[in-house]
């Protein structure tokens, strides 16, 4: 089964409020202490795709857009187990929104030719949007499922477990898929120094837009969506005493509080 | 003139000379099968001043000083062991005297060799026995196969114990021939008394019988260096020739470009390791303070070390077979092993040397240890969900940047837990405070602080280690200024001892000893103390590492005019738990070691506990509320300060 799991590079999903100002009406400016890496849904994914190869064999490719050097970051993420790696360039990536790079991802994808599975994290860590995997799955014309807390391969199809708010749904996809995938299962193993040394031998293929225009492939450079202004909302504090005549009656109010505000 | 005569009485004497040969052989053949092993491990390179080594070494075998701890037992050894080295040069004396023309062995030099050697000999023999009657009487030795220890206590007492009835049995017949005997062969009077009351004819063989069971046993106890815990005499100074500037907390140095990910099997130990792992005794003082031990975790140092001396394969992995993983992981590096270890054989070096190959090499970390190692691999700390800045903590505090300084007299390194841990957050901006109330001229890096990584080096991650050090001396070197405090005890261990800054021209000061000066200098003033009681808890790296003792308290007298020393204190301080990654891990196994440690502290009914540590403070207050005993508060000696201050 040969598995490509898309990636992307994104701010510490723990950076403080304090990291973040706002330039102009919509420029999102993040300060340069600030590391980034893979978000915790897309390590989810890679665990996914190498717990699927060392049960059911294959390979696993690393896809990822990004114009900055993330090739060591690139050779981490390959030496949990992955096979090799792609970079595509995308000097628009600023600018591109979900849709394009799934779009871009596509085209890739398509690059590399016959693909079984493609797996995404749930949602980005610094969007939270959550469209790529669909999205890849209509540029793709397969079937698609979101937020998949555990996938097995059953001859040919696959079985799947969807997580929701309410619970969760067993589903058997028909391959080739794309499916976005959530850590409840899923954290990716420890890789140690050893295996980055080793890593970085393997290949990381480095792809340009042009070359995937030239072979009649489109990804798209027209943006389908413009932020028009982003806002760092106020975090207060409010603490509210709860009372009561005695104890337990104090932990009633509580009890009733928590309920109200649907917290239990 | 009264003389030695060589073989007195003795037919066949040369055969001594064909056992001295075969013992030798013997010895030498057992003992080479230990240095070949040795030999297998890493090459350290060649080391320069031998001859303070040997001094250093010296100074150990004629005082003795490590085996102080335990006085009785170390008054015994010390008999034992001059009784023999006397002994044995008294020997090489008579060889000497036998086979040269001129006999030196006459006249009174006779008479005080004699008396000198008797007295030794007894002094020998009276250890011994206290040894042994301390072994099998007092403390009931172990059931189990004793075999060993057994004949290493039971060869040297026969050994002395025949030469006696050897010298008794050989006077008895030629009283007239040794005049003054009752003086300077006293101890065997009661010997040569019984045997001429005997008066029996065959005293003669009897003293041959003696003479040939003790030169048996002799050459038997030689032997013995090479099969039995005898072999101390010879594995112990040389390993405390290699080990002769042991330094507390200090680690072996590994080159990571050589694919040296620390130790999987004995083969990747280096040769002084190895020394050092042969001279392990199986005394078991390690165990007496280890937090580990003495809280039922599976970890003993003592077994951890004789696992690896008796173990006979040095290639395959040590760890999950004679190693238990989570006695690995179990150890707080807190040294306690190691300042009371007679033979300095340093286990905690052995165990983040097995650590660096399970965590470099096979991606093997306990799952508590996994999120603060990723997190320092990613942002640079290791307190994964703090969602804050480094500079955060300083809001409000208008905290000068390096940065912007450029030049300025002291640095202020914050630390990952000082900027990020509410708790300690508390204790950086009181010194802010305190540094400005003095007028020091400070500054802080902020955001371009990165991790000093002493924990992570302790978990075994060089690497991140090596990568970050260089980052911050970089960082470091930008700047001008002169001294560095910190009020971290991990950090200051790791800026101070391996940075090397010291070489660089700076000075690195703990926080303790920086404002107990400001206070001296009269920069900070104190109201009067506040009389509350107060017992103070070293932390294990200001402590027992780095002998930093008296700051800390006469800061606390100060503030607190009744400073109660807790029972463990000092070099014996027993350590909070927090350190090697104690602080992030779940106790799977036995009693929690903070409430072990609170429990001792709270013994002397203090109102409070002064500590100088961000670990042992979020230890111990997690104790005290744990263990009921919420109403007792824990605060960093500088919060005491802030307390006390004039002038505020």
């Amino acid at each position: 089964m040969r598995i490509v799991v898309c990636i992307k590079l994104v701010p510490d999903p723990e950076a403080p409020v304090s990291a973040f100002s706002i330039e102009e009406p919509e420029k999102v400016v993040i300060e340069d202490y600030v590391p980034w890496f893979f978000g915790p849904y897309d390590e989810s994914a890679i665990e996914a795709a190498l717990r699927l190869k060392e049960e059911y064999g294959g390979e696993v490719i690393l896809l990822s857009l990004d114009p900055t050097d993330i090739g060591e970051k690139m050779v981490e993420a390959m030496a949990t187990g992955a096979d090799r790696s792609i970079l595509v360039e995308d000097r628009n990536y600023d600018r591109t929104d979900s849709y394009g790079a799934a779009r871009t991802l596509a085209a890739a994808i398509r690059k590399i030719g016959h693909v079984d599975l493609v797996l995404c994290g749930r949602q980005a860590s610094d969007t939270d949007a959550g469209i790529v995997a669909p999205a890849l799955a209509g540029f793709l014309d397969c079937a698609s499922v979101a937020v998949v807390r555990s996938i097995s391969n059953t001859n040919g199809s696959l079985v799947v477990e969807q997580q929701s708010g309410e619970g969760t749904r067993t589903l058997e996809v028909f391959l080739p898929a794309v499916l976005s995938v959530t850590s409840e299962n899923y954290t990716l193993r420890y890789a140690s120094l050893a295996s980055i040394m080793e890593a970085a031998e393997k290949e990381v293929q480095v792809w340009e837009i042009p070359e995937l225009l030239s072979e009649n492939l489109t990804p798209g450079e027209k943006p389908y969506l413009r932020c028009l202004s982003a806002q760092i909302p106020d975090t207060g504090v409010e603490c509210k005493i709860i009372d009561g005549d005695s104890e337990e009656a104090k932990v009633n109010n509580l009890f009733a509080e928590l309920q109200r505000d649907r917290i239990l | 003139m009264l003389s030695r005569e060589l073989f007195w009485g003795i037919q066949y004497g040369w055969l001594t000379y064909l056992l001295a040969l075969l013992t030798l052989a013997v010895l030498a053949h057992l003992w080479r099968l230990k240095v070949k092993e040795w030999r297998n491990g890493k090459d350290e390179g060649a080391d320069l001043d031998w001859r303070g080594k040997v001094c250093k070494t010296l100074g150990h075998l004629i005082g003795q000083r490590l085996l102080g701890e335990k006085k009785a037992v170390g008054i015994a050894h010390l008999l034992v062991f001059y009784g023999f080295v006397v002994l044995f040069i008294g020997t090489v004396l008579l060889m000497l005297d036998s086979h040269l023309d001129q006999h030196f062995l006459k006249g009174y030099i006779f008479v005080s060799y004699k008396l000198i050697l008797n007295i030794f000999g007894l002094l020998a023999l009276a250890g011994i026995t206290g040894l042994i009657f301390r072994r099998y009487i007092l403390m009931k030795a172990p059931g189990e196969s004793d075999g060993q220890n057994f004949l290493t206590l039971v060869l040297p007492f026969l050994v002395l114990l025949t030469g006696f009835l050897v010298e008794g049995s050989r006077l008895a017949i030629a009283v007239e021939d040794n005049p003054g005997w009752q003086f300077w062969a006293f101890p065997v009077y009661p010997v040569v008394e019984f045997m001429r009351s005997t008066n029996l004819a065959s005293l003669g063989w009897i003293h041959t019988l003696f003479w040939w069971v003790h030169m048996v046993l002799a050459f038997t106890m030689i032997t013995a260096l090479g099969w039995t815990n005898l072999s101390h005499i010879l594995s112990v100074p040389l390993n405390l020739f290699y080990q002769a500037w042991q330094q507390p907390g200090r680690l072996r140095e590994i080159n990571l470009a050589e694919k040296d990910f620390g130790v999987s099997g004995l083969k990747d130990f280096t040769r002084t390791q190895l020394i050092s792992v042969e001279a392990c005794v199986n005394a078991g003082r390690c165990e007496m303070n280890c937090p580990a031990f003495n809280s039922n975790k599976p970890l003993s140092p003592r077994a951890l070390m004789m696992a690896m001396k008796q173990y006979g394969d040095t290639e395959s992995p040590l760890v999950g077979k004679q190693i238990n993983e989570e006695a690995l992981w179990a150890c707080t590096t807190c040294g306690a092993c190691q300042k009371k270890c007679p033979v300095l054989a340093n286990p905690v070096e052995k165990i983040i040397d097995l650590r660096r190959y399970q965590v470099m090499a096979l991606g093997s970390l306990p799952p508590g240890l996994q999120a603060p190692m990723l997190s320092l691999q990613k942002r640079g700390h290791p307190w994964s969900g703090a969602n804050l800045s480094r500079l955060d903590w300083a809001r409000g505090l208008d905290v000068p940047l390096a940065a912007k300084k450029k030049e300025f007299d002291v640095l202020f390194w914050v630390g990952c837990t000082g900027a990020l841990v509410e708790r300690n957050i508390k204790v950086s901006r009181t010194i802010v405070e305190l540094l400005r109330h003095c007028r020091v001229d400070f500054a802080i890096l902020g955001q371009e602080e990165s991790c000093t990584c002493h924990m992570a080096r302790r978990l075994g991650n060089e690497y991140l280690y090596q990568m970050n050090a260089k980052k911050n001396i970089a960082r470091l070197q930008q700047y001008t200024f002169k001294t560095i405090i910190t009020a971290c005890p991990h950090c200051y261990h790791t800026l101070k001892n391996e940075y090397s800054l010291e070489q660089e021209g700076l000075q690195v000061v703990s926080h303790v000893v920086f404002f107990r000066d400001l206070i001296k200098r009269d920069l900070l003033q104190l109201k009067q103390n506040s009389g509350k009681k107060l017992t103070y808890h070293d932390p294990c790296y200001y402590g027992r590492i780095n002998q930093i003792f008296d700051a800390p308290r006469e800061l606390c007298t100060l503030v607190d005019g009744s400073l109660v020393e807790a029972a463990k204190s000092r070099e014996e301080a027993f350590c909070c738990g927090g350190g090697g990654g104690g602080i992030w891990q779940d106790d799977k196994s036995g009693d929690r070691i903070n409430e072990l440690r609170v429990k001792q502290l709270l013994e002397n009914n203090v109102e409070r506990i002064a500590t100088s540590c961000p670990f042992c403070m979020q230890m111990l207050e997690s104790a005290l509320s744990s263990v009921g005993r919420g109403e007792v508060v824990v605060r960093d000696v500088v919060e005491l300060l802030m307390e006390q201050l004039k002038d505020r």
